[in-house]
């Protein structure tokens, strides 16, 4: 939904229309301008748009008497809105696929799956959304596609597209593509923050940006070095010792090294050990970013 | 020519066209599968053509096509007015991509880019 303040940008633009245009169009107007926003578009270059469209109806309607206030109107909206010259142009350039696809993006985590939903009921697509508990990296970012049961073929088309996830490590799915006249079904299963103690959708690398491990120098440690910080942490600690999990209760040897982990809920890590501190992918994920 | 009410202008479709403006053109392509409200047409548009109409924009062309005749308004879902190309509005855009496409072919033989 619109900030507050854009909200009323908005309104205020609108209001600057005839009324015969706001008896027909004022309702449905609002309404796009909440969904573009959603969609990520600027709320003060929706209003400037309107204010704009405004000043055009204006004039068609009534040309000489209503060419001052028009005028006035538009001086009082490009310095109450502050517009950037760029945004003078209504006609600006967005990704698109030129291809007969549609790609699905999501450029709103806090409203990923209401965005995801919108937009395929508007193209029909038979795709449902849910929710899952997710990491916090993961959030508002696409844990699974799941293609339907009965499957047509169409359904080996739906195509992930990843991108940036929360906190900045790469491979989050934030959109997918799939033919515009896709009539597979499938389900869509979106991140959404954990209560404490769920469990998340796919364990995702503790040591990766985001994450509640990153940049925390533990990686390659010795076990004994290690311990305070994790103890410190306030978490339940499940060790994995060469493929075989222990308990809290069951500390590894303090001189096996720290090599990966996972995270399992917000109350809840997995810590892989090793007799060796070799630098494997999670140690490379953790070192290839800034911290 | 004036507009009265929201009697059709006359005139040819590639003419009545080009002086209503490239929104105009942008939405009876999109208009001519299927009809689409605002919110879809901006979806489509942004998709085929990779440029994002503004709304402001977008009400004034509808308008403007509407008063010309080339498209119509369908009954209201909920707050949401769909529109439809109309049989003129149809033979305007097929005119004017026929132009288009002209000007095309010209330009890309003097720039010898081929496909023509």
């Amino acid at each position: 939904m619109p900030r507050p303040q854009h909200d009323r940008l908005i309104q205020a633009a609108v209001r600057c229309y005839p009324t015969s245009w706001r008896d027909r169009h004022g309702d449905e107007a609002l309404e796009l301008a909440g969904l573009l926003v959603r969609d990520g578009v600027s709320g003060v270059s929706v209003a400037w748009s309107y204010l704009t469209g405004a000043a055009r109806a204006q004039l068609v309607v009534r040309p000489c008497r209503r060419l001052a206030a028009t005028l006035s109107a538009l001086l009082v909206g490009v310095t109450l809105i502050g517009v950037p010259l760029v945004l003078l142009d209504s006609l600006t350039p967005a990704s698109a696929d030129s291809s007969n696809k549609v790609i699905v993006s999501i450029s709103n985590r806090n409203d990923a799956a209401g965005q995801l939903e919108s937009v395929f009921r508007l193209h029909h697509f038979k795709i449902g959304v849910e929710e899952a508990p997710s990491s916090p990296s993961q959030v508002g970012s696409i844990l699974a596609v799941r293609p339907g049961a009965r499957g047509t073929g169409e359904n080996a088309v739906l195509r992930e597209i990843a991108g940036p996830c929360v906190g900045g490590a790469s491979g989050c799915i934030d959109a997918i593509a799939l033919p515009r006249h896709y009539i597979g079904s499938a389900e869509v299963l979106v991140g959404r923050p954990a209560a404490p103690g769920e469990t998340y959708f796919g364990s995702p690398k503790i040591f990766g940006p985001g994450e509640m491990l990153h940049c925390s120098g533990l990686l390659g440690k010795a076990v004994s070095t290690a311990l305070h910080t994790l103890r410190g942490l306030h978490v339940k600690i499940v060790w994995d010792v060469g493929g075989s999990r222990t308990g809290d209760a069951t500390t590894p040897s303090g001189s096996l090294y720290v090599v990966g982990g996972n995270a399992l809920s917000a109350t809840s890590i997995l810590i892989h050990v090793s007799s060796k501190a070799s630098t494997n992918h999670d140690y490379a994920i953790s070192h290839g970013q800034r911290c | 020519m004036a507009v009265r009410g929201r009697e059709p202008e006359r005139g040819t479709g590639r003419e009545v066209l080009r002086r209503a403006g490239e929104a105009s053109v942008l939405i009876l392509t999109s208009l001519a599968d299927c009809p689409k409200h605002g919110y879809a047409l901006i979806l489509d548009i942004k998709e085929f053509a990779g440029l994002q109409l503004g709304p402001g924009t977008l009400y004034g062309a509808l308008d403007r096509l509407e008063k010309l005749g080339l498209i119509e308004a369908l009954p209201a879902d909920d707050r949401r007015h769909p529109y439809r190309i109309t049989s003129a509005g149809a033979m305007s855009l097929r005119d004017h991509l026929d132009s288009l496409e002209r000007v095309s072919a010209v330009g890309r033989l003097r720039l010898a880019l081929g496909g023509v």
